[in-house]
């Protein structure tokens, strides 16, 4: 369990594990603060993302973060009770995500979108594992 | 892989990478090609001197532009420009020109940021008067002009004005009292495409509500600059520009409207098109055929995302007018150069094998840099050919080039359009520290405010490629011909 910030020559790149799916998801929103200069999150916001594959999902996820963080002016902190499901096509995941408002004195990247550029989403090693790029 | 031979072909070299060797031809001084093989429908080019090339080897740029090669109905070769790196299935400095009827629209030859580009500020100050007054005016522009995430947009915009912003671009911010008629003639299809925007979704109008007016991060900037060296009399002075004169240099895009644009068609795409998904070697290099409504909705979403971009652009325009006019009194005279866009999809006309061709003409971090004579050259330019901004790194210099007349030829009408990256940015932050950047850039007398430290560490000067070396291949080639250069003395940064 745990994420790791990795080299990328223009935009940013993590990747993140977990024992389970959620978690591996869960520790993906931690990379996401650490990039954007997250806090430890006052508030909460409930998300519901459906996709068709887990690689979809971990896109939709991505790209829901960064519409949370420019509509509500605040910065991600981290997850809680992140729960994925299997539907009959595809899945869905739920979420309640943990935020800050953004003060004048604060310095918070500006994430473009979320790419399927070096994505994955797959359990190795008895670890689910992922990995993403995110356009800045 | 089998290799084509050409008289044409001096000579042969084989590139070896971590994943491939693929044989690169030389063509010619600063053009190489990959000959067509497998599934690509023409060649590859890249326009770049060997110490560029070089530098384009070390990343998968090579294998993207063979990617792009295999679009349908792409006219020519797909290009990368010198400043080329790779990117998200277009490389960055990529031009794709494909038949308007019989081609392929893709969000990944545009970008993410639709529209992302520069605009140049004339001013009547030189470079003397604003001597001593460099650290008042980073504040100020700094204080002013939003950077960043969440710090709002230099105008207010309702629900009602970004319908119509979408719709008209720089033209609604003339209307609305936030431009200067000639601030939209000299603007790239004077600040207006034919967009729709109905074709953007509703949350990219969330993300766009309140951004008018605001630069972002990552690379964009705004910056104080003094003209240097004149390359071009002739031309210099129909751009109207002298040596020490003061310009202030605008480098956004459309923000998170375009970003959220460029997703959401990605996706739309990708669920639209599931064959091609199964074709194409990258997901990212998604596209839709030219016939399609949804390839047409994409087109209509991006021109009003262009918009927006203009609209941001002006807008910031107007934040820089305020704050020179309180630093110097209201009595400094500003007009606008020119303003061009360099990741946006263009309808345009091209010769193409002796045969006037409608094409759609991919730009991805590539400027278009028309010759004199051309029709989209604003009149007042068109007996010289189109202003080019290209910026250098924060603390390098910048230029202005003029459309060159062998751009139609071999570029369709296209030249590089920056330094171009080289180190990550955890690489930057591992080997700068921000405030030496800053300190030492300040003993050359250039002002850096940026919101914070790791921010000047990671668009360090080192960072980026020699931008001599980019504007030296562009000039040689003919595509985009030097005109001046200019010097940075502020520069703020999200």
């Amino acid at each position: 369990m745990g994420y790791e910030i990795l080299e990328h020559t223009a935009d940013v790149k993590f990747k993140a594990s977990g024992d389970s799916m959620e978690e591996a998801f869960s520790e993906s929103v931690k990379a996401f603060s650490e990039i954007v200069g997250g806090m430890n999150g006052q508030t909460t916001y409930s998300i519901e993302v459906e996709s068709e594959s887990h690689e979809a999902l971990l896109f939709d996820f991505m790209d829901k973060l960064i519409f949370l963080q420019d509509v509500n002016d605040v910065v991600l902190s981290h997850a809680e009770h992140l729960e994925i499901e299997e539907l009959e096509k595809g899945y869905r995941l739920r979420a309640d995500i943990w935020a800050d408002n953004i003060e004048d004195s604060m310095s918070v990247l500006d994430v473009k979108g979320p790419t399927y550029s070096e994505m994955y989403v797959r359990f190795e090693d008895g670890k689910w594992r992922l990995q993403v790029v995110l356009d800045i | 892989m089998a290799s084509s031979g050409s008289a044409r072909h001096i000579n042969v070299k084989r590139v070896h990478s971590q994943s491939f060797s693929m044989e690169l031809n030389k063509i010619s001084d600063n053009i190489y090609e990959i000959p067509q093989e497998g599934q690509m429908k023409k060649p590859a080019r890249v326009y770049a001197n060997e110490k560029l090339l070089n530098e384009i080897k070390g990343d998968d740029t090579l294998e993207q532009i063979k990617n792009v090669a295999t679009l349908p109905g792409l006219e020519k070769y797909s290009i990368v420009m010198p400043d080329g790196h790779q990117g998200y299935g277009f490389p960055i400095g990529g031009v794709a020109a494909v038949n308007k009827e019989q081609g392929v629209i893709s969000p990944g030859g545009i970008g993410y940021d639709i529209n992302c580009g520069i605009r140049v500020l004339k001013t009547d100050l030189s470079y003397e008067e604003v001597r001593g007054k460099e650290q008042q005016l980073a504040n100020i522009l700094y204080n002013k002009i939003p950077c960043g995430l969440g710090k709002g947009g230099y105008i207010d915009t309702d629900r009602d004005d970004l319908e119509e912003i979408l719709e008209k671009g720089a033209e609604w911010m003339l209307e609305n009292g936030h431009a200067k008629e000639s601030d939209i003639k000299r603007c790239e299809e004077n600040g207006r495409l034919p967009g729709n925007p109905e074709k953007i979704s509703e949350d990219a109008k969330k993300r766009g509500r309140n951004q008018v007016g605001s630069l972002g991060s990552g690379n964009h900037f705004l910056e104080i600059q003094r003209v240097g060296e004149i390359y071009n009399e002739e031309k210099a002075e129909a751009y109207g520009l002298e040596e020490d004169q003061v310009v202030v240099m605008i480098h956004s895009g459309s923000r998170g409207l375009g970003h959220q644009t460029c997703t959401n068609y990605l996706r739309k795409f990708e669920k639209e098109y599931p064959e091609i998904v199964d074709k194409i070697p990258d997901k990212e290099l998604i596209y839709a055929p030219m016939q399609d409504d949804l390839a047409q909705d994409y087109k209509e979403a991006m021109y009003a995302a262009a918009n927006y971009a203009w609209a941001n652009r002006q807008a910031i325009t107007q934040g820089v007018r305020e704050c020179l006019d309180r630093i110097f009194d209201e009595s400094v005279e500003t007009e606008l150069l020119y303003d061009v866009c360099h990741n946006i999809a263009k309808e345009e006309t091209h010769e193409v094998d002796g045969e006037e061709k409608e094409l759609l003409v991919h730009r991805k971090g590539a400027t278009r840099a028309m010759p004199a004579g051309r029709p989209e050259v604003p009149e007042v330019y068109r007996d010289v050919g189109q202003p080019v901004l290209i910026p250098g790194s924060m603390g390098t210099a910048s230029y202005i080039l003029s459309g060159g007349q062998k751009s139609l030829e071999i570029s369709f009408g296209s030249t590089a359009h920056g330094a171009g990256r080289l180190m990550s940015r955890s690489q930057a932050k591992q080997d700068y520290w921000g405030e030496d950047v800053q300190d030492e850039l300040k003993r050359d007398q250039i002002f850096v405010k940026a919101a914070s430290g790791s921010t000047i560490a990671e668009e360090a000067p080192g960072v980026y490629k020699d931008i001599d070396e980019v504007i030296k291949v562009s000039d040689a080639l003919g595509i985009g011909n030097k005109v001046a250069k200019m010097r940075p003395v502020v520069n703020i940064k999200g």
